[in-house]
Order: C-alpha cells, then sequence, then structure tokens
C-alpha cells in the first residue's frame, strides 16, 4: 500500500493518537509502570525471604522515600531479575559473586546508599554524574560511560558491553554521550511531542536512559535497540541516527515502545506460545512470536506518526525541519515492505490469521485495540476473533479447588492486581482481578458453589455466560501455573473465602 | 479475602478483563539486544 493512501487528515490522527494514548492496559505509561513497579518491590520482598540483608536495605531504601528511584534503576531491576531466574531454578543457594544471589544485596546496598531524598535520578545516574538529560524534564538520562566510573556506572557499562556488543558477535565500542548528543535527543524528543503530545510521554516514559553504540555484526550495521528483560529502561542508538531530527525521533519513539511492551508484559500474558513465530519478507531471518508482537507494537505507531508528520511537518519545519520521506524507518532490500503500513499490514495478517492461537485472550485484544486505533488512518478492515470472550469450557479435572500450600499472594490495590510467588514452581506470577476472584474464592469449595461465588461477586461487570467462561479460563490458568490445586472431598461454599487445610490430590 | 471485598473491587474497578495469569517465566517477557530489529543491512 503507498503511503499516499492513507488518510491522514487531522481528525483521524487525533483519534488514532488518543486510542492509543489512553488505553488503560496498552496505553496509559502511568498505570503500566505502577503495575510493573508494584511486581518489582513484591520480586525483592520475596527474594529478601530467602537472601539475608536484601529486607533491611529494602526497608531502609523505603524509610528514605527513595523506593521509586531505586526500583526504576536498570541495574536493580536486571539484579531482581537475574534473582527471580535464580529462584526458579532451584533456589539462590548458589555462592555469593557477579551473577551470583548476592549480586542483588551488593547492587541494592549500592542503590541505596547513593539515592538522594527528593532527586529523581536513579542512583546508577547519580553514580556516573555525568549530568546529561534530555527528553520532557529532563526525564532521559544521556549515558556519559565516565573514564573513571563508579561501581554502578563501571557495572552498568560492562554489561552494556556485553549485551549489545559482545553477545550478538558485533565488533564496536560504547560512546559517551555528549552535550550536543543530549541536545540532540531532546529536539527528538521535543519533534516527537509536537507531532504526537498526547502519545510522546507516554512513550517516553518507558524510558529511563539512553546510550551511543557503534557496533557492527553479520547483519549488518546496528542503528538502535532497546534493553528489554536484560537491560531493563535502557535505549542504545548508533549516533549518526540523531542527526536528523524526524529519523532521530522515529528511532526513540521505536525503541521506547519496546521497553513499553516490556514493562506491559510483566504484568500481562500476552503470548501463549513463545515457540512460535514467522518469517517476514523484508528480513531474512525467522521472527519468533515475541519479535512479531513487538514489531507490529512500533509500526502501528510509525504509521501514526508518519502520517502525523506528512501532516504537521509544514508547519513544523522551521524547526526542526523538513521530514524526509519515511522517517524513523531501517531499509530493507525488499522494495514491496519500505513503509511501516506495510510492514503493519503483514504483521496484523499473520497476527489475526495464523498465529491468532498463539497469543493469550490478551494478546489478541491488544493487536485487535491497535488495528482499531489506526482505522481511522488505515481504513483497513482486518477481521479478528472476537477478543474479549474467553472460550467456555466445562472441562474439569476436579470437584474442586483450593489454593495452593505455601504460597504467597497480595492485593496491589493500586493496580487491582494480585502477585502471586509459588515456593514450589519459584516462579512470581502476577494475576489480574478477573483472576484474583477466582484465586480467592479457591478455598475447597466445590465446582458448583465456586460458579455461583464467582457469577455473584462478579454480577456487576458480567452476564452469567460471561462469568462461568470467565471462571473456566482463570481456574484453567491458576491450574497451569500451580497456584491452586484440586480437591476431593470439596466443602459447599462459605462465606469468607479463607482457607483452611483439606486433603490434596494432584491437579 | 472475604467475597465482601471481592465485590467492592470489582464494582469499583473500570473494567474487568478476561483472567490472565503471567506464566512467571523469563522467556515470555524477554526482548533480546543482542537480537536486532533494527538494522541496516542493505548491500
Amino acid at each position: 500500500m503507498a503511503a499516499e493512501s492513507l488518510m491522514a487528515d487531522a481528525g483521524a490522527i487525533c483519534r488514532s493518537e488518543e486510542l492509543l494514548a489512553g488505553h488503560p492496559d496498552f496505553g496509559d505509561a502511568d498505570l503500566i509502570w505502577r503495575r510493573a513497579e508494584a511486581r518489582l518491590r513484591f520480586a525483592v520482598e520475596v527474594v529478601g525471604e530467602q537472601l539475608p540483608g536484601v529486607s533491611d536495605v529494602l526497608g531502609m531504601v523505603a524509610g528514605k522515600g527513595c523506593l521509586p528511584q531505586v526500583l526504576r534503576d536498570p541495574l536493580v531491576r536486571m539484579a531482581t531479575e537475574a534473582a527471580l531466574q535464580r529462584l526458579a531454578l532451584g533456589g539462590l543457594g548458589a555462592p555469593r559473586g557477579a551473577d551470583g544471589p548476592g549480586d542483588l544485596v551488593e547492587v541494592l546496598g549500592q542503590a541505596a546508599a547513593g539515592a538522594i531524598p527528593g532527586d529523581d535520578r536513579v542512583p546508577t545516574q547519580i553514580d556516573e554524574g555525568c549530568g546529561l538529560r534530555a527528553g520532557p524534564g529532563g526525564w532521559i538520562w544521556l549515558l556519559g560511560f565516565p573514564g573513571s566510573p563508579g561501581p554502578l556506572a563501571g557495572r552498568l557499562e560492562r554489561e552494556c558491553a556485553e549485551n549489545f556488543i559482545e553477545l550478538a558477535g558485533r565488533t564496536g565500542e560504547l560512546n559517551p554521550g555528549t552535550k550536543r548528543t543530549a541536545e540532540l535527543a531532546d529536539l527528538a524528543c521535543d519533534l516527537l511531542g509536537s507531532v504526537l503530545p498526547e502519545l510522546a510521554p507516554q512513550v517516553i516514559r518507558h524510558v529511563t536512559a539512553l546510550g551511543m553504540v557503534t557496533a557492527t555484526g553479520q547483519d549488518g550495521v546496528m542503528l538502535s535497540a532497546a534493553g528489554g528483560a536484560p537491560l531493563p529502561g535502557l535505549v542504545m542508538i548508533r549516533p549518526g541516527q540523531l542527526d536528523q531530527p524526524w529519523d532521530a525521533a522515529g528511532r526513540i519513539l521505536h525503541e521506547a515502545l519496546h521497553l513499553k511492551l516490556f514493562d506491559i508484559c510483566v504484568s500481562c500474558s500476552l503470548i501463549a506460545n513463545p515457540g512460535s513465530g514467522t518469517g517476514v519478507p523484508w528480513r531474512p531471518a525467522r521472527w519468533d512470536i515475541r519479535r512479531v508482537l513487538a514489531a507490529f507494537h512500533v509500526y502501528a505507531h510509525l504509521t501514526l506518526f508518519q502520517a502525523a508528520a506528512r501532516t504537521h511537518g509544514r508547519r513544523l519545519a522551521e524547526k526542526f525541519g523538513d521530514p524526509p520521506d519515511n522517517p524513523g524507518v531501517s531499509s530493507s532490500p525488499h522494495r514491496g515492505y519500505q513503509r511501516p503500513e506495510q510492514r503493519l499490514r503483514y504483521l496484523a495478517e499473520q497476527l489475526t490469521g495464523p498465529l491468532a492461537d498463539d497469543l493469550t485472550l490478551a494478546g489478541r485484544r491488544f493487536v485487535a485495540w491497535q488495528l482499531d486505533a489506526i482505522a481511522p488512518l488505515t481504513g483497513w478492515q482486518i477481521c479478528h476473533a472476537r477478543p474479549d470472550q474467553p472460550a467456555a469450557t466445562d472441562a474439569h479435572p476436579a470437584a474442586g479447588y483450593e489454593r495452593a500450600r505455601g504460597i504467597v499472594a497480595r492485593l496491589d490495590p493500586q493496580a487491582k492486581s494480585g502477585l502471586v510467588f509459588n515456593p514450589g514452581s519459584g516462579l512470581l506470577h502476577v494475576v489480574n482481578l478477573a483472576g484474583w476472584v477466582a484465586f480467592n474464592l479457591c478455598d475447597g469449595r466445590d465446582l458448583g458453589a465456586l460458579r455461583r461465588s464467582y457469577a455473584d461477586v462478579t454480577v456487576s461487570k458480567l452476564t452469567a455466560a460471561d462469568s462461568a467462561a470467565h471462571l473456566d479460563t482463570a481456574l484453567a490458568q491458576l491450574r497451569e501455573a500451580g497456584l491452586i490445586t484440586a480437591v476431593t472431598d470439596p466443602l459447599p461454599a462459605r462465606k469468607g473465602g479463607d482457607t483452611c487445610p483439606r486433603k490434596h490430590s494432584a491437579a | 479475602m472475604s467475597e465482601e471485598t471481592l465485590r467492592g473491587l470489582v464494582e469499583q474497578a473500570a473494567g474487568f478483563e478476561e483472567p490472565s495469569v503471567t506464566s512467571g517465566s523469563i522467556t515470555e517477557i524477554a526482548w533480546l539486544p543482542n537480537d536486532p530489529d533494527d538494522i541496516d543491512n542493505l548491500p
């Protein structure tokens, strides 16, 4: 599809932007981060139960009023995820040292010591001390990679070199940020905010730090990358990619969206079958479904960005120059897939077609939301399975359910979702409100009583049929995660819902 | 948590989406930085 065929009037752009920026689960940065932050805090507390020193440090950080900036620190997030992975692999019993369980104690301790009350900078940023910032309110920290870094800044530099260059088999180097690169990044963010004033802050908010890297591998020259799970909150970019403001804005938008998706996914499961994937015409390698979904997310937003650039570009040219053709999109030898809407259409057809069953219900809702949001621009009518209706099933291998023993569970009152740690598997789960209700009702009662209670509790939101379907979906997911177990001699319903000891059988 | 409390939570919620339980596995959420999605690979 040619770019010229896209409708790009200001009203359509506004409608698309509002829909993409305002979704409570997938658009609103504040809500998304609040859920991710609550999970991180719970994770540190769970690890602290087994790792001496962690709980004390966490208490000290909270006492200083520095919890938000400490939990946003990329190194604290890395160390916490690494500790969680060790728990899932069997425990925290390995010796101290880099990547060992002591890593979180050390990083958290250094972060706690370095955090300054009332200072919004994350501890590693304070440790680095270069003072380079960009974006609205100076939100984004420009990595300075100083010659004599402190312990946290030195560790972050090593992680960046290892993850973005060495592990990828590339040659290259990290480039210290400068006043000039900070100005260019700031200009790009300013442009993004001028073109898409509602959407830009909801995306930029997910970026903690921006670093410069010059790297080349067998695939080609790396233009930009996002840290995701290994390096949370980090965007890396080739320095020359900041020179053209429109391209720079598109590139920052692209990578920030990957970080946003990562923040969404820690508390909302989108992919049902991570082993799935497909080829794409504009790249030689097969993409796994995570990459397909992440690219779809990016190209939906870049389609809007380019439509807005075409509409508002002339008005903004005095400050930012004329927008180039196809800003912020990397090239491909395949001429039919140069533009974001061309790639988006292909990915949409995959995700609503052969890959649809490899997404969760929330994943299908995530795809449908974006297709609906950009429909004012594309006019596409891509059919997708109704995403909001769980498939009803009556098949239960049990007469009733109760919560598994030893489970540590807590409601996050702000996000209204449950945080649940299963010591049996070592896994930490986030359970949304529909799942949390089902989890709490599993007190050993029989299925009939469960159905009646679930319908009663959710009557303000669901029909009887939808309630039954929701409950079946919830029980299947909770059982699969080992958070509930089957009971063979269920009790009738009890008011109150507290667990009492029951006989157990394998679910 | 009692049924009364649960009912109150549901009534106060802005929405009520389908049940979701994350797998807890990093493989579900990992986006690997050494798997570049944005490269210039034109000859």
